[in-house]
């Protein structure tokens, strides 16, 4: 089993990613669950048409009780099993521990021994800003993290501090980082900018993924551009980038 | 505010299983706390405090550190102390801040030992669940490390006996301990182990090669299904009480007979207790029951609660008796027969419906006008220490005498 993480800066295309190499993988015939850690709930939306699953925070916080293993979930394109973490009423509470807490349950319902997934995906909101955004990388969770960023100079300087964060905890046994992957906003020499960054941090650049309307054509249909037409350019991109993540040993992380 | 206690008191805690299950093993328990829990672990739910050495200390938590996330100062501290006092291991657990914070026990559990090169054992515990599966966890992640490999199978009739589950927590200091094992022996069994009083840690290595687990409260289940999965042993869950149940006991445990009391195969899949540590309901249990009266309710943790249902219904003669667990987060196995109940107003509901209501005396304050239908059966792990002076010793076939008397 893959277990990898997607970080990178908000609204900078994690979710989208995220969802597009889930929808890719699942065409490869893999078995992929996707773990949303984001109080907006919003990573596994495009995979599921529109029906969105209902976040483990918002059952909790429903029925005052912990989801069973027919409602902690929702399978969507592909056979994707789709879970969201949710959060808090925004302005209260934790949002981080609200991640622990869907983990444990995800633990003590023994989701992944029941699935057998081939790849666990989660997409983590924009930085690891406490505890409980860490808890994806801890041990046991991911293997191997990857960051989502544009050439753009804020998208630059949150994908160093998780690298940062990431760096901080090498003793702890977390996940280490594996890789950029470019986000296109159309800055100019956004390559060149990006692959100074990538250098520096001795990582490489995995995916090029221009800015697409087609990405946004699709999504307002509720559904991965993969999903919607596998032979666009930028879903061949998209299934290039899902193939080389499962073709790179984990042990080269660097 | 139907999770408040009005006159009730709380069980004892999660982290103060693990204090009390280590207690005399040689290891280093570090409560991560700001200040408080080592004391009132000390002061009411450990009698050995005061008589047996121990090293079980608080980190000293601070504002800052939490805020900031700061775990170097916790591992720098148990690194100095380990070198003063050189600990046969190290167990840290957390309290309600360091869980608020998500404080990642596993990683620091991997940090102080690669400092250390001493076994650690990190524990996710919040100080709300309560000592049943913190205990329990204890047990099995020492099991896990320590237990060396049997050099024999279990045999028929079973001769070599762990004991699970043995703490003051559940049997005080007041000679439980002695009447188990003393039963056991002159029924010519040998003591192979005990979890955990009386014994040492290079004797608990060789658990393995028992040919029947007993287990004496909830808290060694975990480990007697974690020994039946990976060594073939078979376990039964009761405490000796009366002399037929006793002699019953004695019985079960000779055939390694797991469905004694509790119906149970041993073939069940293991119950986790860092499931039970993780779960956020743990307290929310306020089922409410049915409105027949019966001859006696017994309240207290689930092994006892069998082992005294057995008692008054098969020697004392009672037809109607009840068994009420407020530990919400005990072993789901053992609650088959059993029912769950941790709201207060629920359980005054129960109480005031038995004749005889057998439990520790704090819950006698629920029925002020009915104080002659309670029998005092102090537990440690809910009133301390503080009617250790009512105690009886609850093993052996004396208690059904002593049961008689009240039950007039």
């Amino acid at each position: 089993m893959r277990k990898f993480a997607i970080y990178g800066k908000g609204g900078i295309g994690k979710s989208t990613t995220a969802a597009n190499i889930s929808a890719s993988l699942a065409r490869l015939g893999k078995k992929v669950i996707q773990i949303g850690c984001d109080p907006k709930a919003d990573s596994t939306w495009n995979l599921l048409h529109g029906e969105p699953v209902m976040p483990v925070m918002d059952y909790y916080r429903t029925y005052t009780e912990e989801p069973d293993f027919e409602h902690i979930g929702k399978t969507g394109y592909g056979g994707v099993f789709c879970i969201e973490t949710g959060g808090p009423t925004p302005g209260l509470g934790c949002a981080g521990r609200g991640i622990i807490a869907t983990f444990d349950l995800i633990d003590e319902l023994e989701v992944f021994d029941r699935i057998q997934p081939d790849v666990v995906l989660y997409d983590v909101l924009g930085d690891v800003v406490c505890g409980g955004f860490s808890a994806p990388i801890r041990d046991g969770y991911a293997d191997e993290i990857f960051i989502v960023t544009s050439g753009e100079k804020m998208a630059l300087y949150a994908a160093g501090n998780i690298i940062k964060a990431v760096e901080n905890f090498k003793d702890r046994g977390y996940a280490q980082v594996r890789g950029i992957i470019l986000n296109r906003r159309n800055v100019e020499n956004e390559y060149d900018i990006v692959q100074a960054f990538a250098n520096s941090h001795n990582l490489p650049i995995i995916a090029d993924i221009p800015r697409s309307k087609e990405i946004q054509y699709y999504e307002n249909q509720g559904m991965t551009v993969v999903e919607g037409n596998p032979d666009l350019p930028v879903s061949l991109l998209y299934q290039e980038l899902a193939r080389k993540l499962m073709d790179t040993p984990a042990s080269d992380a660097r | 505010m139907k999770q408040a206690q009005r006159v009730l008191s709380t069980y004892a805690v999660d982290m103060f299983g693990i204090a009390s299950a280590l207690f005399e093993l040689g290891g280093l328990v570090v409560m991560h706390d700001a200040s408080g829990c080592n004391s009132t672990y000390d002061t009411h739910d450990e009698p050995r405090w005061y008589d047996t050495p121990s090293m079980v200390y608080i980190s000293g938590l601070n504002e800052i550190d939490t805020i900031q996330g700061n775990d170097q100062r916790l591992i720098h501290d148990i690194a100095e102390v380990t070198d003063a006092v050189h600990p046969a291991f190290i167990a840290i657990g957390g309290s309600p801040m360091p869980n608020a914070i998500g404080t990642d026990f596993r990683a620091i559990e991997k940090m102080v030992q690669e400092r250390t090169g001493i076994f650690t054992m990190g524990f996710r515990t919040d100080g709300i669940h309560s000592y049943l599966p913190g205990a329990g966890n204890a047990y099995v992640r020492l099991a896990q490390h320590f237990l060396k490999r049997p050099f024999r199978q279990p045999q028929r009739p079973a001769r070599r006996i762990n004991i699970l589950g043995l703490t003051p927590l559940d049997f005080s200091v007041v000679g439980n301990a002695t009447a188990i094992k003393t039963i056991l022996t002159e029924a010519g069994f040998i003591i192979q182990s005990s979890w955990s009083m009386g014994d040492t840690l290079d004797n608990l290595f060789e658990a393995a090669n028992a040919d029947v687990n007993a287990v004496v409260s909830s808290t060694g289940l975990y480990l007697a299904q974690y020994m039946q999965e990976q060594y073939g042993i078979p376990y039964v869950a009761g405490i000796p009480m009366g002399k037929q149940g006793t002699a019953d006991w004695l019985q079960a445990l000779r055939e390694g007979d797991t469905s004694y009391l509790t119906g149970l195969t041993g073939r069940e899949p293991r119950e986790k207790p860092q499931y039970a540590l993780a779960d956020l309901n743990a307290w929310k249990t306020e089922t409410v029951y049915d409105d027949q009266p019966c001859d006696a309710l017994v309240i207290g943790e689930p092994v006892y609660l069998l082992s005294m249902g057995n008692l008054l219904r098969h020697e004392l003669g009672l037809s109607t008796v009840r068994l009420l667990c407020p530990l919400a987060d005990a072993p789901q196995l053992l609650l088959r027969h059993i029912e769950t109940v941790s709201v207060e107003p629920v359980i005054r509901e129960e109480c005031r419906k038995a004749q005889h209501v057998l439990a520790d005396p704090i819950y006698a304050r629920l029925l002020p006008e009915k104080q002659d239908a309670f029998i005092s059966l102090p537990h440690e792990a809910y009133s301390g220490r503080h009617y250790h002076d009512e105690m009886p010793v609850i093993a052996g076939p004396d208690i059904a005498d002593w049961l008689r008397d009240r039950l007039k």
